[in-house]
């Protein structure tokens, strides 16, 4: 190595690298704050722990460095290699290089598993030079740009800016110095002896990738792993709510029917003999506008339940001109209160367990500050129990999720930060949760100080850290899957409330259940909501327990209610035929539609076929390709796709998706080419 | 839009008629009610609870919630239209942030146009005579604004309890509260000719009026005059949108009378709207009920008894601020409607009175109505249950 390394000169000394953490911190432009990539290292150096943390500037202009995905990997390869190993460097210089040995072979393995893909499908296309030629154009284009020729810098070890930040400790721990700088031509960069807390409380808002070693172990319940689903790679590139519009179409698809998609999650399916369904987001097709009405006024469904002898919390309207009456109810019905919008959505306004008048007050203060607070709201008795989602079809309870407030539990090693980051892997893997991860909010961080902690403790191992008071999924909560549990006599109640509300096919009720096995006359259990929306998500992904395929027990339903005779299998494979109308011609529509075929492994072709049309076919996985239907209606920013007509053709073979441009003037691909090198 | 009607006496706000109207037609087929807030009613032969039949703003409860949303969607309403078949204006929908686009196409398809709020309330708010795309841009620019009420579905009598809540805004330069970027509005051909509204349940074309074009209300009843194709249209208009059973459309020809020219469909809304029915002739509004209600009794499986011209019978009135003070003042109010009304109970602590109460449907309907949605007294109840005690059941 030519680079110059400030020689501090050691005799040989043994170093482990007990715990390591590599963190990317965002840069803000607005206040001119630089993204960076930083390595916190605990280390046992010839016995005595040392901590440094060590940091690399992304800066804007600067293609030095690669924080992206390839070499993110890359990184937490090299971090799980190094962690724990016994080293014995002689001097800075061969420690260097020592660690840059271990580099170069997770980097070749990484160049040649990519070079083998990319070599097995450019056999298949059969075209090799034009791919040559196309990799010489690129790096053409690079230079003009100022940027090396080389297309991926990735790799080459040395760019890689989570292994220069570890590099860049290792030379801190050796130097014995509290704090120093690096520069040398591959890798710039500062250490110093910032403590985690400190680092934390600076940088918390700004983490973006984050690794440690050794990893925590994965999250369980009851001695089980969290669910892993099927389906979570196809529907990971759908739009954050993309489940909500997707699950019931699929459900469609695999049955047979055909579709024809707007805008907005909006789609209607039909049989053969063209009878028609309409879904648009959770708008159901077996829902009544009644049973809306009701079940989003909370004090018609109250009265409604009364009559029916289902359990409800005592409580009352008021008008946001009625506060004191409001207090002196509460008073009355005795604390603790809960305070929620009288047509309420999405949890909005709602504030629970208000435990005195005063509390009342700024509870209140809060509602009217939300997006409802200028609405009635009810005031009720907050009763005991925890939060569980029941689904109702039909007459019958086919799920009970219950929820539990966002935690984390301790292994006598790690942050809370760490832990947050390894349960929200877990969570990226859960197709409801992955748009719902625990985040740095301010609620989350009173809730630790309340416990008088912070991100950077490290609780004892099977100490359980509550994140949140309330048991919110979107706000990080857990949910587990409990409907064998739950006790005949809850399930009773919960279809004897949904029976009450005319024209309800599909219900997710809230109940706050004390024990679930527990006879609802042996136990305080109330229903709190009657959802009239098809939620689903939360009941067919949780995060523990046996999943119920809730999608498919409401399209049976459906199919039920509308006479649609359904076959007795659904198709495990799909081949489609799509014709999507549109603003999708010269916008790069079909390129980003074949990026998305690929991601979800289908296969099949994309063409234009008109000024405004495109059409497709697509054959592969009933989960992919009835994801890439929805995708189709998305499409890239500068598209606005109309409609998509999607019906079933028959099976077909192909290596690949692909985009047939055979119809397209040469003017028009030139024009293609150039706009793609500019952007 | 009037204001209020004079009904039974009182004067019953527009926005209620609808559900006044299927109560009325509920008690005068002898059944027995349960009337919750917004609207919302439950009835049965023999009890309230469970129910045999419901509705909410006059909307029957084999209109789904997919269906009555899709209504609200001036674009997929629209869409879904075309579909079947049925002639519309040549429109298109536009966001704020492509105003520009909009009135290049309303030079295209030709002055006038119509601009419509693209989601919302049906009938949609609309600024007609839009004659420049000076005027498209401060078409777009009023029904772009929005207000506190817009955000209280609970409080606000205006908003369907089934419609979807859009708490999104944002402030423009001026200061002004109004719609989220992305709000889309609806520019239509504006179609000269007559406007025939026509209540469709189920597969029949029930009543069909002419309307005023400056008021929007019916002026004229011409059920027995228009030409069958308007029925016709009007009801594969309605059935375009599955899970619709009842839909008001709106339809543009030269001539309601004859085949002639074109017939467009300029509107088709999820609610009966029957406040603008009557206006062309009182016994519109129950008839017009009355097939509501007989709609929803056959897909009950049962037939409506004839109707009776008084009802007598006990109603449980819950969720009162003040159960004594408005027990005193609830008779008085009933002597104005022609109406006997007497405190049987009251229950002050839960805030709750039993009446006994003597009249005709029409009159207990108005009163309960009003009742529920504070505009009888300075109270307001939060269910009214209703049963009957007709010797001749």
């Amino acid at each position: 190595m030519s680079d110059t390394i400030p020689r501090d000169t050691v005799t040989a000394t043994a170093v482990r690298f007990d715990v390591i953490r590599v963190m990317r911190v965002k840069g803000v432009p607005d206040e001119e704050l630089a993204p960076m990539v930083v390595a916190h290292v605990e280390a046992s150096v010839d016995g005595t722990p040392t901590a440094v943390l060590a940091n690399v500037d992304l800066g804007d202009d600067d293609d030095r460095y690669r924080a992206g995905g390839n070499a993110w990997k890359l990184t937490e390869e090299l971090v799980d290699l190094v962690q724990g190993t016994e080293f014995s460097f002689v001097d800075a210089e061969s420690a260097d290089g020592e660690l840059m040995k271990l580099v170069e072979p997770l980097v070749e393995e990484q160049r040649r598993t990519k070079d083998e893909a990319t070599t097995r499908k450019t056999r298949r296309r059969g075209k090799e030079i034009e791919r040559a030629a196309r990799h010489v154009l690129q790096g053409g284009v690079n230079v003009l740009k100022g940027r090396p020729f080389d297309t991926e810098p990735d790799r080459r070890g040395d760019r890689i800016a989570g292994i220069a930040a570890l590099r860049i400790a290792a030379q801190g721990i050796l130097s014995g110095n509290p704090s120093g700088t690096l520069t040398a031509a591959s890798f710039t960069g500062s250490w110093a002896d910032t403590s985690l807390e400190e680092f934390y409380e600076t940088y918390l808002e700004r983490l973006g990738a984050y690794v440690v070693a050794p990893t925590p172990a994965p999250p369980e319940h009851a001695g089980e792993p969290a669910n892993e689903f099927p389906d979570a790679a196809a529907i990971e590139p759908l739009p954050k709510d993309g489940t909500k519009g997707h699950l019931l179409e699929r459900e469609a698809l695999r049955y047979g029917l055909v579709s024809t998609r707007f805008p907005n999650g909006t789609f209607v399916v039909s049989d053969h003999e063209g009878r028609r369904v309409n879904f648009k987001w959770g708008r159901s097709p077996i829902a009544s506008g009644v049973s809306l009405s009701i079940c989003s006024y909370k004090e018609a469904t109250r009265r409604l339940l009364e009559r029916v002898d289902v359990p409800v919390p005592a409580g009352r309207v008021f008008s946001v001109h009625d506060v004191d009456k409001a207090l002196d109810f509460a008073d009355r019905i005795g604390y603790p209160v809960v305070a929620k919008p009288v047509a309420g959505l999405r949890g909005i306004g709602v504030v629970a367990d208000i435990r005195s008048r005063e509390s009342l007050v700024d509870a209140l203060e809060l509602y009217r500050k939300s997006e409802l607070g200028d609405d009635d709201f009810v005031i009720e008795r907050h009763v005991p129990g925890e939060d569980y989602r029941i689904v109702v079809i039909d007459g019958e309870v086919v799920a009970s999720v219950v929820r539990a407030p966002a935690s984390v539990v301790g292994d006598g090693l790690h942050t809370i930060a760490d832990l947050i980051e390894y349960k929200n892997r877990a969570r990226k893997l859960n197709p409801h949760l992955s748009s719902r991860l625990i985040t740095y909010s301010d609620a989350l961080l009173y809730q630790l100080a309340q416990a008088d902690l912070s991100p950077a403790s490290i609780p004892e191992s099977g100490v359980l850290v509550p994140l949140a008071n309330s048991a919110n999924l979107s706000q990080g909560g857990d949910s587990f899957e409990v409907v064998d549990q739950l006790h005949p006599s809850i399930k009773e109640v919960a279809s004897r409330a949904v029976e009450a509300v005319p024209g309800l096919g599909f219900c997710g009720l809230d109940m706050l259940i004390e024990d679930p096995a527990k006879p609802m006359s042996e136990q305080q259990a109330t229903v709190i909501e009657l959802n009239a929306h098809a939620a689903i998500g939360s009941a067919q992904y949780p995060m523990w327990g046996t999943p119920t395929e809730v999608a498919r027990l409401f399209f049976e339903a459906t199919a039920r209610d509308y006479g649609i005779p359904l076959p007795p299998e659904r198709a495990d494979e799909l081949s489609l035929g799509l014709e999507i109308k549109g603003r999708v011609t010269g916008v790069g529509y079909r390129r980003w539609l074949r990026s998305r075929a690929r991601r979800l492994g289908v296969r099949g072709v994309v063409k234009n076929t008109g000024r405004k049309s495109v059409s497709v076919q697509v054959t592969g996985d009933a989960d992919a390709v009835s994801a890439l239907v929805y995708l189709a209606c998305k499409g890239p920013k500068r598209s606005i796709p109309s409609s998509v007509t999607t019906t079933h053709i028959d099976p077909f073979e192909a290596d690949d998706f692909v985009d047939d441009r055979t119809n397209e003037s040469p003017l028009t691909r030139a024009k293609g080419i150039v706009q793609r090198l500019r952007s | 839009m009037t204001e209020a009607i004079g009904v039974a006496g009182s004067q019953m706000p527009a926005h209620l008629f609808d559900g006044y109207h299927v109560h009325r037609a509920a008690l005068a087929h002898g059944l027995n009610v349960l009337a919750l807030p917004r609207q919302v009613l439950l009835a049965g032969r023999q009890r309230a609870v469970p129910s045999e039949v419901s509705f909410a703003h006059g909307v029957p409860e084999s209109s789904t919630v997919a269906a009555v949303t899709f209504a609200q969607d001036r674009r997929l309403r629209r869409a879904m239209v075309e579909r079947a078949g049925v002639a519309v204006p040549k429109g298109a929908t536009f966001s704020w942030r492509t105003v520009r686009s909009a009135s290049t196409f309303a030079e295209e398809i030709g002055y006038p146009v119509v601009v419509k709020e693209g989601q919302g309330e049906n009938p949609s708010r609309a600024i007609r005579g839009v004659r420049s795309a000076q005027g498209v841009a401060s078409a777009f620019h009023e029904l772009r604004l929005t207000r506190p009420e817009d955000r209280s579905p609970g409080s606000n009598p205006l908003i369907a309890g089934y419609a979807a809540t859009r708490l999104g805004f944002d402030i423009d330069d001026e200061g002004n509260e109004v719609a989220p970027l992305r709000t889309r509005f609806l520019v239509e051909k504006q179609v000269p000719g007559q406007v025939v509204r026509t209540l469709v349940c189920g597969d029949d074309a029930v009543v069909s009026v002419l309307l005023d074009d400056s008021t929007g209300l019916g002026v004229l009843d011409v059920t027995q005059q228009c030409h069958p194709r308007i029925r016709e249209i009007a009801v594969a208009a309605t059935q375009a949108t599955p899970g619709l059973a009842l839909g008001t459309v709106d339809i543009v020809s030269d001539d309601y009378r004859s085949d002639g020219g074109e017939a467009l469909v300029t509107e088709v809304s999820e609610r009966p709207r029957l406040e603008t029915y009557v206006t062309a002739g009182e016994l519109l509004g129950e008839i017009a009920s009355d097939a509501i209600i007989r709609l929803q009794a056959r897909l009950a499986g049962f037939d409506l008894s004839s109707t009776r011209t008084h009802v007598s019978g006990i109603a449980l009135v819950e969720g009162l601020r003040d159960a004594e003070a408005t027990a005193e003042e609830l008779p008085v109010r009933a002597d104005a409607l022609g109406l006997s009304v007497q405190v049987v109970d009251i229950d002050d602590v839960l805030g709750n009175l039993r009446l006994s109460m003597s009249g005709t449907p029409s009159t207990i309907a108005a009163y309960g109505e009003l009742l529920l949605s504070g505009d009888l007294t300075t109270d307001r109840a939060s269910s009214i249950e209703f049963k009957s005690e007709d010797e001749n059941e």
